[in-house]
């Protein structure tokens, strides 16, 4: 990490700080600060939007310390996140034997586990095998909270009450907080792991893991270990997914959710922890322009509407479009910024610090 | 007996199709070492080209198969020039990510232009009736299937061990650097790779939908064709012409007499299931290669 020139370490704890000069405090405030005011001035719609960002954030960090940090592609995240949504259902809709809040850790933990269990097989496979170990998980755990009917209600889904504290049912302000918050933490999390023992082990096993068993790190227990935290932070976006929707369906956590996830954390550029923020809020804005777009198209050209044209209903540009989008932008960046935004954020930033003698 | 075989005989035939896309899957990854995730819809695709050039442009089929071949070697150029080269030397994570995500792209065009219903395609035989075999009544559209992939099979087999073009293709595979010490054109390889890939896909996946009609719901028959390969082996032709007709007959046996205790839909599964064994307790197949690393 390069600092503005005069920036100089005395003591251990400034050489480890995370905000170091006065402006990072002062910018970091006032973001914070418009972030929790933002309900106020913002409208209905985008406070939802930037909702889903904040929780797809916390997913997002959890799937970076899996596939960015330790090197073991997941293909599963949404439908872990949907197991932590489940969880969240089941035990506070379903059987109502406790309050949303005390879900929390119940989310997180039962998405952690069934996350290393697929995990397990990373003892004897690695790289392109684990994609294909998760793609089957993705499948498979969505098939089975399909047909477990009497626990997930199978194809009904599961209705949430609104969390609430005391007397205050929580309205589409507070959630916000809550998940603002929540993605404040996880990234302060993951932010704070990569800067352990344990989070550089995880990245030397990304590097080389044959040479990282060779210097002693226990390469399947730390593979377990991220398969863990990763899926924690998916089963912790799946809980607030559950408060904020207010609703569990299997049609929400689909292989291509998936994608897009991975599509978000590549778009941010891997292994830094800034990619799944700038990944998230630049996919999800494109995503949101999709859904707006995609009847716009359609009206404007009936060739691609798809009721028009002896084409029948079910397809056209409305649907279509988010595939498309998902495909040009993870294209266009694996192509041109395979290191993603946050590489180019560097870059700039570099080049704002050294002016006029940068290029 | 009968109803076990109406169970097996069905399976073993859409097997055939798994094995179909299997081996596109396995000339790429033996020239190129790329596993095309998205070789399922390039499959399907070659369906609904053919609807586009013979239904809506109204070219007569002949002319159609023709074009189709054209437009699927210009794509496999296009896909391994534009969007794979570039990524030579990249993390594993930007294959199968541009892999899946070019998967993403082509079924978005197929619905949007389309539409997910399933549809009919132009057919170049006509007259499917059933069959009876030991009281099971097969339809005749089953043989059809099993019948092109043999022949796919038999072509890919012969062009892999005895031709030039195909044995240093796979030498190519097998040592990228020495292959290209002796003379070898990697890139030509690469391009050839594709190519033959995805024509050979575009016309199975063209003639076996022939029978069934076409939607882009079946884009996950690519996946379970990645079982199939996995199983046999990544490296091995023959062994993905005897697994895909095993792995449909699983699938279909499984949730014949599975379906009722669980409720359906165990077909969707059955695959990834396997898949998840083989990968914990034989990684590289039953006839792949065991590749062992060093530090």
């Amino acid at each position: 990490m390069r600092w503005p020139s005069g920036t100089f370490s005395y003591r251990y704890a400034q050489d480890m700080a995370i905000v170091r000069t006065n402006t990072q405090w002062g910018l970091l405030i006032g973001f914070l600060l418009l972030m929790i005011l933002a309900p106020f001035f913002l409208s209905e719609y985008l406070l939802v939007v930037i909702t889903t960002m904040c929780i797809f954030i916390v997913v997002c960090q959890g799937l970076q310390v899996l596939v960015g940090y330790t090197g073991q592609f997941s293909m599963m995240q949404s439908a872990i996140m949907g197991v932590g949504c489940f969880t969240t259902g089941i035990l506070c809709a379903k059987f109502q034997i406790m309050p949303y809040w005390a879900t929390l850790p119940f989310a997180g933990i039962a998405a952690g586990l069934v996350g290393t269990f697929f995990g397990l097989p990373s003892f004897k496979v690695k790289g392109f095998y684990v994609a294909l170990i998760t793609i089957c998980a993705q499948f498979l755990i969505m098939w089975v909270i399909l047909h477990t009917q009497p626990l997930t209600g199978g194809v009904t889904s599961i209705m949430i009450a609104p969390p609430q504290i005391g007397d205050l049912v929580f309205g589409s302000t507070e959630i916000y907080w809550l998940c603002f918050f929540m993605a404040v933490l996880a990234t302060f999390f993951v932010k704070n792991l990569t800067r352990t023992r344990t989070g550089r082990a995880f990245i030397a096993i990304r590097d080389n893991d044959i040479a990282a068993e060779v210097m002693g790190i226990s390469v399947y227990r730390y593979k377990l270990l991220a398969f863990f935290l990763g899926n924690f932070l998916a089963g912790i976006g799946g809980w607030l997914w559950a408060g904020f929707y207010g609703i569990a369906c299997v049609d929400t956590y689909t292989m291509d959710e998936s994608i897009w996830f991975l599509c978000m954390i590549v778009v941010g550029g891997l292994g830094s922890v800034l990619g799944p923020i700038l990944g998230v809020v630049f996919v999800q804005a494109v995503r949101e322009f999709g859904v707006v777009f995609g009847p716009i198209i359609a009206d404007a050209v009936p060739a691609i509407s798809g009721g028009a044209g002896g084409i029948t209903v079910g397809g056209g540009i409305a649907p279509g479009l988010p595939m498309l989008l998902l495909g040009v932008i993870v294209v266009t960046f694996l192509v041109l910024e395979p290191r993603g935004l946050s590489h180019r954020w560097g870059i700039i930033k570099r080049a704002y610090r050294l002016w006029p003698y940068s290029r | 007996m009968a109803e076990f075989l109406s169970y097996l005989l069905p399976g073993i035939c859409v097997g055939c199709v798994y094995a179909v896309i299997g081996l596109g899957l396995i000339t790429i990854y033996r020239t190129t070492g790329v596993v095309n995730l998205a070789q399922g819809e390039f499959f399907m695709f070659g369906a609904y080209a053919m609807i586009f050039f013979a239904f809506q442009l109204g070219f007569p089929i002949w002319i159609g198969l023709v074009m189709l071949i054209a437009a699927f070697a210009f794509l496999g150029m296009f896909t391994e020039r534009v969007l794979l080269r570039p990524l030579v030397g990249q993390p594993i994570i930007a294959i199968v990510l541009m892999t899946l995500a070019l998967g993403a792209f082509i079924r978005g065009i197929m619905t949007t232009f389309w539409s997910d219903q399933a549809r009919a395609v132009p057919s170049l035989f006509t007259g499917y009736g059933g069959v009876e075999i030991f009281g099971a009544n097969i339809s005749m559209a089953y043989f059809w299937f099993a019948i092109v992939s043999v022949a796919l099979f038999g072509i890919l087999w012969y062009f892999f061990n005895h031709t030039k073009m195909g044995l240093l293709m796979k030498g190519t595979a097998d040592a990228t650097q020495l292959a290209q010490s002796c003379g070898v054109n990697v890139n030509v390889m690469t391009r050839m790779a594709w190519v033959i890939a995805l024509v050979a896909c575009g016309l199975g996946g063209y003639l076996l939908c022939t029978i069934t009609g076409v939607n882009p719901a079946m884009s996950t028959y690519g996946l379970r064709s990645i079982v199939v390969v996995l199983a046999a082996g990544l490296e091995s032709i023959g062994g993905c012409m005897i697994m895909g007709p095993v792995i449909g007959a699983i699938e279909y046996i499984g949730a014949g007499y599975l379906d009722p205790l669980v409720g359906g839909g165990i077909k969707e599964v059955m695959a990834f299931i396997v898949l998840f064994f083989f990968l914990i307790f034989r990684p590289q197949g039953l006839w792949g290669w065991k590749i062992i690393e060093r530090l």
